[in-house]
């Protein structure tokens, strides 16, 4: 199970997750509480939240750490991550409790870091605007901020 | 993870460029999911149309194409955005349909079966028991493990293409029969009738289960469904649950009872879904009542037998002069209804007949502005999910009350 380390870089607490992957980064979190699908909720050529009733209608994805519940529906994520990386529009990394293929498929395409697998009570921790480093090889959320 | 000596091959570039990509992507994959090694598979469903590649998507595939890609397994191709012969009639971009040439020449100079279809297991590659697979259409992955016990995880777009390039997958998920057990049941008790509702059904569970690992088993009465309605009640759980299986006790192989579907884990007390949940799922797509600009079968491709109830349900009736009733189905379908009258039937009627492609993937956002549509009907909750993202408001109905509508002109 995901287990909390108290004690990473001196900067604070960090959250540890069950899988990662891709490279270290850094940056603000942009926090749902919905599933995410990148054909349902996304305007694609803009980068933004396009579906009605969306807790993040109107936000941007671009340069942001985008915290969700977990994938939802089908194959689209897989390559609009990577479509979105080409125009600067992909957020930094991504995090969620549950995966699918998918979205794992689409962030090995596109190079984004993805961790996965936090436990549920860190849920909280992980609030919109927040900094945070993302170190996949360690599968850690570090707070910084 | 584990490679043998020709994947390690592979993995330095012996089997060129492409390969290397592809083992590459899959091994990073394959990591993150704790796969130990890597298995041939018998087919490949490749998800992949310019709607969702994007110009990147298609720039990687016209490279991989360029650098002498293969596919090494019998390898088609999924719905594409567009019919090729009558894109224009939806006012759709000459630039998406050369694009969309261009994505599919490049799969066809691989090695791809360019059939364009989410329905392979109906009219192309049924799956076999226990037979590995790298399917990219999620309906069609849990049509797969369900219905026939074949083992896939959803093979994303470029998951999807890796596969066949190199016939292999990680072994994980769903591929691994420890996970294929149920942990969650379900009770059916109400009749259900028709594609609409298993649609509904297949929506309820998924929404209510929504996550890929979690396999649900369903228990029935007074039902026994068609294997057209157990698509769209798998596509439905898919599309809103993320859910790639469903055992239905008695009716899928891997669960004649409920022991079976759980394995070595109690059968729980199962969850009862009653008429009122079904009819939950009709009420939260109810539509704003009045004019209906489009009625839409679609979500996944029909099947003949289905394509062919609608004409014969529209029993000779004209469509209404500001509705269009709106059919997709796959080029094998499409060659059998045209064979067969159907085609000619339909269009007296003033229905369209899509082929190759599916509602929601053919931009309909774009669909909608230009035509100033909003109001849409279907039976397919799968349809009315997605489109709910793209500006529509969807209805619900039964087929019956869909081919009403779109004679009339006004929603039931």
């Amino acid at each position: 199970m995901p287990t909390i380390d108290h004690d990473i870089g001196g900067t604070g607490a960090a959250i540890e997750c069950a899988a990662a992957l891709g490279q270290p980064c850094e940056g603000r979190l942009l926090v749902s509480r919905h599933g995410f699908n990148a054909r349902y909720d996304l305007d694609l050529g803009s980068g933004t939240f396009s579906r009605p009733g969306h807790d993040l209608y109107g936000r941007s994805l671009a340069g942001r750490i985008f915290v969700f519940a977990g994938p939802k529906g089908g194959i689209a994520t897989s390559w609009a991550l990577d479509a979105l990386a080409q125009r600067k529009l992909a957020p930094l990394g991504l995090i969620c409790q549950q995966v699918n293929p998918v979205l794992v498929q689409g962030a090995a395409l596109a190079g984004i870091a993805l961790l996965a697998g936090y436990a549920p009570e860190q849920a909280a921790r992980l609030v919109d605007g927040a900094r945070v480093r993302l170190d996949p090889q360690r599968r850690r959320i570090v707070m910084l901020a | 993870m584990k490679l043998d000596d020709e994947q390690l091959a592979m993995q330095r570039g012996a089997a060129g460029p492409a390969a290397q990509w592809a083992i590459g992507q899959q091994i990073e994959v394959g990591r993150f999911f704790g796969a130990e090694r890597l298995i041939p598979v018998g087919s490949v469903l490749a998800g992949a149309e310019i709607g969702i590649t994007g110009l990147s998507g298609l720039a990687l595939l016209e490279k991989l194409a360029g650098d002498g890609a293969r596919v090494r397994v019998p390898s088609l191709t999924g719905a594409c955005s567009l019919d090729f012969d009558r894109w224009s009639e939806f006012r759709l971009p000459i630039a998406q349909y050369a694009a969309e040439r261009r994505l599919h020449d490049a799969l066809r100079r691989m090695g791809f079966i360019d059939t364009s279809t989410c329905i392979n297991y109906q009219s192309v590659t049924p799956p076999r028991f226990r037979e590995h697979l790298a399917w990219g259409d999620t309906g069609a992955v849990a049509f797969a493990n369900s219905t026939a016990g074949a083992r896939s995880n959803y093979e994303g777009g470029p998951a999807s293409i890796a596969a066949a390039l190199t016939g292999l997958v990680p072994e994980y998920g769903f591929h691994l029969r420890r996970h294929r057990f149920a942990s969650r049941l379900y009770e059916v008790s109400t009749p259900l009738r028709g594609t609409s509702d298993w649609s509904a059904l297949g929506a309820w569970i998924g929404a209510d289960v929504m996550d890929y690992r979690t396999v649900p088993a369903v228990l029935l009465h007074d039902s026994a469904p068609s294997i057209d309605e157990l698509k769209h009640c798998l596509a439905a759980a898919a599309s809103f649950g993320s859910l790639a299986m469903m055992h239905l006790i008695g009716a899928t192989p891997e669960a004649p009872t409920p022991e079976a579907a759980f394995g070595d884990t109690p059968v729980p007390v199962p969850r009862r879904i009653d008429r009122a949940a079904i009819d939950g799922v009709y009420q939260g797509f109810a539509g704003e009542g009045g004019k209906v600009d489009l009625v839409v079968f679609s979500a996944p491709q029909l099947s003949l037998q289905e394509a062919a109830d609608i004409v014969e349900r529209l029993r000779g009736r004209h469509v209404a002069a500001d509705t269009r009733l709106i059919v997709t189905v796959n080029h094998q379908v499409q060659a059998e209804f045209e064979r067969l009258g159907y085609a000619r039937r339909l269009a007296e009627s003033g229905g369209e007949l899509l082929a190759g492609t599916c509602f929601y993937v053919m931009a309909p956002a774009l669909v909608r502005e230009q035509f100033g549509f909003r109001h849409l009907v279907t039976p397919s909750c799968k349809l009315a999910n997605i489109l709910g993202g793209a500006g529509y408001r969807p209805a619900l109905r039964s087929v019956d009350e869909c081919v009403d509508a779109a004679v009339t002109g006004v929603l039931p």
